[in-house]
């Protein structure tokens, strides 16, 4: 039972540092570079980005097993996947508009948006080439989220302390975030080799 | 006839998906190390995104706007898993250096982006123009991106050594770090010789 | 009421249409896909094992335990002339970066015919250099009793030595099933 909980181990800290989906792997950059301009922004992206990524990565999970590989309907599996995705995040918009409308109406137009976020599709692909079993894809699927989450924190505190640096006029904007992301990528390339 | 070539035009300068309205991006930074890669992303979003846009746009009037997403999604993957599979069965080595990022065409945010604000409705010819600007406009800026990462970071060129050997090369270039950086770079020299973007 | 039929009409519609294309366009492409897969693969068996002129694939139980954190993912046969010469094993491990897949080839008489690295995500101009000819060559012709031990009988790459570690433990590895394997008629 211990090798089992290494192996989700392994799985946790690979996914969410070593291997950070946007810092290490540049999958899921859109929402990054729009939704980081501030903390608490970032915080509800990523949450959101959660809720959908471990519900897809699970529905893709059991639809790949039970339905896709029996009936050798593999090409068949962008189509499908981004379909479930996209109904999936059609659900949250729903039931935050009902429940949170607060966020609902925070998060405007990048809650649609996350159909379209890369690292949710990357994630279920990995979570079926990977060869996971349904345990595995749910902790790999958490924990690319936080490793997402994180990311975009980070960002997101750099650029509000970046408000009140004095920058050259051609690199306000995204030029400079986008060096401050190299430099946070290079931060993270730390990592490596920390999973044996 | 004439904005035929604005739209055309626009995509590749004025409103380059890249460096101006910022997306795209995913694909450009993971699959930039060699410029043949480079070049087979290029290939594919182009003929995704004027393929699903001339689609698009001829079904305009007939779409619902309620289910419009949907369809927009089951017609772009429908010509993102054609690429797929005749990637892999004509181009297997490529197929599998770019992994993951050709079937993430799909989630490309140009193709959707594109296709909800202008495909779905222009006419067909104006929809063609803006899909090759973009396609093209795309191309250019990751391969201007592969080419520095390359040359920097193998020494090569298109797979055929362009430094001398004793040049080891930049790790940095290979790397994440450096494609981000590159990018920053790009988006200041247009910002300088092109004009800004009203942030 | 109206409404609703016109959207799911148009859905089904489009939806039809893009999986009768779609089924047409793998229909055309599988032929040469599988092609290119078994080319592939007896293309790397042969490098691990140029002596043999065959291969047919053997029978791996599914939860075989892993034998030096190396996992057997396939297992060969090599045959020339009609006889068994050895195996090819398809093993996985961890490396530096990530997973690491390598085909290594045993001959019968107990000797590595050669190793091939499959995939890897080792870091580029470090770790990547085990994919090298001057790097695997030294596994040529090691017998399954050395120990196989990065920086003792295995000369490790300067500056990459977990990866060098890896190779040297999926080799382990791939010798342990093969003692294992060995015994059987």
């Amino acid at each position: 039972m211990s090798g089992e909980l290494v192996m989700l181990l392994k799985i946790l800290v690979s996914a969410a540092f070593v291997d950070n989906i946007i810092l290490a792997r540049y999958i899921g950059l859109c929402p990054y570079i729009g939704m980081s301009s501030n903390v608490a922004n970032s915080v509800g992206m990523g949450m959101a980005v959660a809720f959908v990524m471990v519900l897809a990565s699970c529905v893709t999970w059991a639809l790949w097993n039970f339905v896709f590989l029996p009936l050798h309907l593999e090409y068949l599996r962008i189509m499908v996947f981004i379909l479930v995705i996209a109904v999936l995040v059609q659900l949250v918009e729903i039931l935050l508009k009902k429940n949170v409308p607060n966020l609902y109406r925070a998060m405007g137009i990048y809650l649609p948006l996350i159909t379209t976020n890369c690292a949710i599709l990357a994630v279920t692909f990995f979570g079926v080439d990977y060869g996971y079993s349904l345990l595995q894809v749910v902790v790999y699927s958490i924990s690319v989220a936080l490793g997402f989450t994180v990311a975009l924190v980070l960002l997101a505190g750099i650029r509000e302390r970046l408000r009140f640096s004095r920058v050259p006029s051609f690199y306000q904007g995204y030029p400079i975030v986008f060096i401050a992301t190299a430099l946070l990528a290079i931060a993270f390339l730390g990592f490596k080799g920390l999973v044996k | 006839m004439r904005e035929f070539w604005f739209y055309l035009k626009n995509g590749i300068i004025g409103e380059n998906p890249i460096l101006r309205l910022m997306i795209g991006l995913c694909s450009v930074l993971a699959v930039s190390v060699r410029v043949d890669n480079c070049l087979a992303m290029g290939a594919g979003v182009l003929f995704v995104l004027t393929c699903s846009s001339l689609v698009i746009s001829l079904l305009r009037n007939f779409v619902p706007r309620e289910v419009r997403i949907p369809i927009f999604i089951v017609v772009i993957s429908t010509f993102t898993t054609i690429v797929d599979l005749v990637m892999q069965a004509y181009l297997p080595s490529l197929s599998r250096a770019m992994g993951v990022f050709i079937p993430l065409i799909v989630v490309n945010c140009i193709i959707m982006g594109r296709a909800e604000a202008f495909a779905s409705r222009k006419p067909p010819l104006f929809a063609l123009a803006d899909a090759l600007g973009m396609g093209i406009g795309y191309t250019l800026v990751i391969t201007a991106i592969g080419v520095v990462r390359e040359i920097f970071g193998y020494g090569e060129l298109l797979s055929v050594r362009f430094l001398p050997a004793s040049f080891q090369g930049m790790m940095f270039m290979i790397l994440p770090p450096g494609a981000f950086f590159l990018i920053g770079i790009y988006i200041a020299l247009l910002n300088r010789f092109v004009g800004r973007v009203k942030q | 009421m109206k409404n609703i039929v016109r959207i799911a009409l148009a859905l089904a519609l489009v939806c039809l249409v893009a999986a009768v294309s779609l089924s047409a366009v793998n229909y055309l492409t599988k032929g040469e896909i599988e092609h290119r897969k078994a080319e592939e693969l007896a293309e790397s068996l042969k490098v691990v094992f140029p002596a043999a002129e065959r291969f047919e694939e053997l029978p791996v139980p599914p939860d075989a335990p892993k034998r030096e954190g190396t996992s057997i993912l396939a297992v060969y046969e090599a045959l020339a002339q009609g006889q068994r010469s050895g195996y090819v094993f398809r093993v996985s491990t961890m490396g530096y970066g990530g997973k690491m897949v390598l085909l290594v080839g045993i001959g019968e008489d107990g000797t590595l015919k050669g190793i091939q690295v499959l995939e890897h995500q080792e870091t580029p101009g470090l770790g990547s250099n085990i994919t090298e000819e001057s790097f695997r060559s030294q596994f040529v012709g090691k017998s399954v009793d050395d120990p196989f031990e990065a920086k003792k009988d295995i000369q490790a790459i300067t500056g990459a030595t977990i990866s060098t570690r890896a190779v040297a433990s999926a080799c382990r590895g791939a010798i342990a099933y093969f003692k294992e394997v060995a015994k059987k008629p």
